[in-house]
């Protein structure tokens, strides 16, 4: 007996069951029957890098009730889509990102607007929305959404109203920043002196001083919660523990460092902008040594802001362009600039870590993707694989040379090409000059140190 | 091991990985539903033994209606099926071409070009296919509409498809290998083999190397981006090389000669492996999907079952079409277990059950515009075609100095493409406006008369050299002009 069998196929089973089905696509793993599947992955990856370029359409909107200079801004970390932000008349705007529209216009300060925070409900004990301000008139204000829903009345949309505070503080000295205690009904203001302050005293509970001339920003540990970091105009930053009365340790940088922020995934990190143009990454048991120098920007960095997810921070710089770094990257991933955006005085990553909140000297808030080529419309499983997949495959080709190029392809305004240039020749020189020295002088006597370590001055307990 | 932790933590990660992926293609086999054929015999049976009509007697109808003969008049016949083995293209040597849906048994298209045709192929998917012709290369659409005459591809042999590249691949008469983008229409490669007139070509389906066999016993391996040969092996010392066929995996490949041989080659060392006798010079050959392989010599086609593991001493199967008519091609249909065969009476498919893959790995039926797309966009580089493709995707592990040189050439090359602005010439004086505009007016207005001037030249000589052309053609009419007094007269009249 013969025993025979060829291939024989139902047709039905290579049709669409509805018309609404989807074809079902044929796959057999088979390498001989898929030559070339390096060669294609690569194609696709080269594809797919050249859509990610097409698609980097990064700016959503630009929203322009103040009428001057944004100083400052706070996220609601308790939201996704609340958030302030204060500008040089004193004039205090609360936002709804998703509808991107005001709904409260706020004259708070007689000046400008220095600091803003939002208080952790957990840490007030209130279901009301709290949130604190500081300006030049040396007050701090206490603003309640609740109260300002009340006294809202039938005042326009966008309509200046003098709302009442919840209540006010006014330091002797003069104030810079502000920010809540995450655990505590207090928070903590900088100036010419640290001071912390607690909701039911009219004077600070505690003052650290250690001869700075000027304290212009702080920021509590958000696991820690006694400690407070600070950076001064007299190039130092400084860690407080408010149980102690003396501050606990300080270094000094070449230069100043304008702002600085907690890594929240691992609070025992911290980065600074600084005025040479670098961020600079700490851990605060090791302060001898930057872990990481963030380097891109070409002027002086304004304001920073870490996503939520603990894995990248933006950056606001005075040379008018926004960026993104990863936590344990020396380069940016991304930047933003648009003709009209000056200075970015404030920067702050959406809770969803999806957007980019930038407010600037040039009165307007602006709301970035904080992924330049992701689409925010609801994608299909399937269109959610695709991208996932081109994702992937960038990531393995991240090194060939072709797909590197076009990824890393960023296109800049010509004042910070021709800044990055001149930056590139002066390390250049810089790097020239001190191995010329090092070829000239006595094996040994000029030691390596490390550009980490060579950034950081002083340190002091 | 390096000490550094991140690329260590991404190696760790990408073991997980990769133990994630055997895993899933592993548990996708389920995925696969068909199952492969099979042919067994029991006992003192021999599969050899058995005929297509026994075969018959034992298969459903699905499979017995594809078993069938056709006779007709213009063979000998080549044949193409597309790649996922649902159309079949039959084009006969004195000039009969025809498309089918050869399971559902429905024509397409049929028609005929009035010349000779030597090798037919079926482009990216049915809607196209290329005819080597007595002088050119054609491109034909599914309605049987001519769309191109290649008319860089003289003399035509020899076509070869390169789906994942896009490229048409033609063998010339004279030799020539010519390279053809057949999206873009741009040629991209043509070499001279200068070793006279093929007498074969095959494509190796892995890496996409083309391999031709000479009147002198020798394959040749080419890629477009060589202008020489990449590997000569000597296969039929001083005997034309009739057919080549390599195996679906790349590693085999078969060569069959007029010294009456058959010859298993290694193509990773290029060594013979198993040496056979056919009983004749044997013309065509071919490797199924699940490698059988197929020879034929005369009206016989025999298929070999596990040929390159080790020397069989007799075929899997065998069978013999009209007496008197000698088959020219023969190909196994893609994901079907069928072999065609092309003779000088016509077509023939007979059933080998084993031979075709059970699951296909595209659309296969689907509608192919939106693979189409995709497959376009996927289009690989001419550069992709090397004799090595585990090198695509590796490290580049060239010494430092070659990397630097490539980079200063790459450079060099670049600065040369770039633009550079010519430089304005400017004569110090007083510039005033007006004179800058007559004078730029003056050019545009020279410009013109040129351009008029030149026009005018051509007319006129084209008009003289017509008027030349008529006088030479109407010279013999000179002797039944009228002479002049009867022309008068006539006139008078």
């Amino acid at each position: 007996m013969v025993k025979v069998k060829a291939i024989c196929r139902n047709p039905k089973d290579y049709e669409k069951k509805s018309a609404k089905d989807v074809m079902k696509m044929q796959r057999n793993p088979d390498p001989s029957l898929n030559p070339f599947q390096e060669a294609r992955e690569y194609q696709r990856a080269l594809n797919a890098a050249k859509v990610e370029k097409i698609f980097s359409k990064p700016f959503l909107a630009a929203l322009d009730t103040h009428t001057d200079g944004i100083t400052t801004m706070a996220k609601n970390v308790n939201s996704m889509v609340d958030f302030v932000t204060g500008d040089h008349e004193g004039i205090i705007c609360m936002w709804n990102l998703h509808s991107k529209s005001e709904y409260h216009v706020i004259s708070a300060h007689l000046n400008s607007i220095r600091g803003l925070t939002y208080a952790n409900p957990a840490a007030v004990n209130l279901t009301d929305t709290l949130f604190l301000s500081s300006g030049d008139d040396k007050f701090v204000k206490i603003w309640s959404l609740n109260n300002c829903n009340k006294q809202k009345g039938n005042a326009r949309k966008g309509h200046i109203v003098a709302y009442k505070p919840k209540a006010q503080y006014m330091s002797k000295s003069i104030l810079f920043n502000v920010d809540h205690s995450y655990e505590e009904a207090k928070f903590a203001t900088s100036g010419s002196i640290v001071q912390v302050w607690d909701y039911e005293r009219s004077d600070p509970i505690s003052r650290f001083d250690w001869g700075m001339d000027a304290v212009n920003t702080l920021k509590w540990n958000p696991s820690e919660t006694n400690l407070i970091l600070s950076s001064a105009s007299d190039r130092s930053i400084c860690l407080y523990d408010i149980r102690g009365n003396t501050p606990l340790k300080r270094i000094f940088l070449k230069n100043k460092s304008s702002c600085l922020t907690w890594n929240p995934y691992e609070p025992i990190n911290f980065v600074v902008g600084n005025e040479d143009s670098n961020c600079y990454t700490f851990d605060m048991r090791k302060l001898d040594e930057a872990k990481m120098i963030h380097k891109d920007h070409t002027n002086a960095i304004l304001s920073i802001d870490f996503s939520p997810t603990g894995k990248e921070f933006c950056t606001g710089s005075y040379d008018k362009s926004i960026r993104i770094f990863g936590y344990n990257n020396g380069r940016s991933r991304e930047v933003y600039h648009t003709k009209r955006m000056q200075q970015v005085n404030s920067i702050a990553y959406s809770m969803d870590s999806k957007f980019i909140i930038s407010g600037s000297e040039d009165t307007n808030v602006r709301i970035w993707k904080s992924h330049a080529s992701y689409s925010l419309k609801p994608m299909l499983s399937r269109e959610k694989e695709k991208i996932a997949y081109s994702n992937r495959l960038k990531k393995k080709f991240a090194y060939n040379k072709e797909i590197k190029r076009i990824l890393r392809h960023k296109h800049v305004p010509k004042l910070i090409k021709k800044r990055h240039n001149i930056r590139h020749i002066q390390t250049e020189s810089k790097n020239r000059k001190e191995a010329n020295i090092r070829a000239n002088s006595k094996p040994g006597a000029l030691p390596y140190i490390p550009e980490r370590k060579k950034k950081v001055d002083d340190v002091e307990e | 091991m390096g000490k550094d932790k991140r690329v260590q933590a991404k190696l760790r990660n990408q073991k997980v990985i990769n133990k994630e992926i055997q895993r899933r293609l592993d548990e996708g086999q389920i995925l696969l539903p068909e199952q492969e054929g099979y042919l067994e015999a029991e006992g003192m049976e021999r599969t050899i033994k058995f005929s297509q009509d026994e075969l018959k007697k034992h298969l459903p109808s699905d499979n017995v209606d594809n078993i069938f003969d056709l006779d007709l008049e213009h063979g000998p016949y080549s044949i193409d099926y597309t790649r996922n083995g649902q159309y079949l293209l039959l084009a006969g040597r004195k000039g009969h071409i025809s498309m089918m849906d050869w399971k559902k048994k429905s024509l397409v298209t049929e028609f005929s070009v009035n010349e000779k045709i030597r090798d037919v192929q079926f482009l990216q998917d049915q809607k196209l296919f290329a005819v080597a012709q007595k002088k050119y290369t054609f491109i034909y659409d599914n309605s049987g509409m001519e769309i191109h005459c290649l008319k860089h591809h003289v003399e035509p042999k020899f076509l070869k498809y390169l789906p994942y590249h896009f490229l048409l691949v033609t063998a010339t008469l004279r030799g020539h290998l010519k390279y053809q983008d057949v999206s873009t229409g741009e040629i991209v490669s043509e070499i001279k083999s200068k070793k006279g007139e093929p007498f074969s070509l095959c494509q190796n389906k892995q890496n996409g190397i083309m391999h031709l066999g000479h009147s002198y016993g020798g394959v040749t391996l080419w890629s477009p981006n060589m202008g020489s040969s990449l590997v000569d092996i000597l296969c039929h010392p001083s005997c034309p090389v009739t057919s080549i066929s390599i195996a679906n995996n790349g590693r085999y490949m078969v060569t069959t000669g007029t010294d009456s041989r058959m010859k298993v080659w290694d193509l990773r060392k290029y060594e013979c492996v198993h040496d056979y006798f056919t009983r004749g010079p044997a013309f065509a050959t071919d490797i199924s999907q699940k490698g059988l392989l197929s020879v034929t010599y005369g009206n016989t086609v025999e298929v070999w079952k596990d040929w390159e593991a080790e020397k069989q001493k007799e075929p899997y199967m065998s069978h013999k079409v009209q007496k008197g008519s000698s088959i020219l091609t023969c190909k196994f249909s893609p994901f079907e277990d069928f072999l065609g065969l092309g003779h000088y009476k016509g077509f023939s498919s007979i059933i080998v059950p084993g031979s075709g893959e059970a699951n296909y790995t595209f659309e296969a039926m689907a509608p192919r515009k939106e693979a189409l797309v995709h497959e376009v966009l996927e289009k690989l580089q001419p550069s992709t075609i090397s004799l090595d493709q585990a090198k695509i995707g590796t490290i580049d592990r060239a010494s430092k100095e070659i990397k630097e040189q490539e980079r200063k050439e790459e450079l060099a090359e670049w600065m040369s493409k770039k633009k550079t602005k010519e430089k304005k010439k400017k004569t110090k004086g007083r510039q005033k406006i007006g004179r800058t505009m007559a004078r730029s007016q003056r050019q545009q207005f020279e410009k013109q008369r040129d351009s008029m001037r030149q026009e005018m030249e051509k007319k006129y000589n084209k008009d003289r050299e017509e008027k030349e052309l008529i006088h030479k053609d109407l010279a013999f009419l000179e002797g039944f002009a009228p002479k002049k007094d009867e022309e008068e007269k006539v006139n008078d009249e």
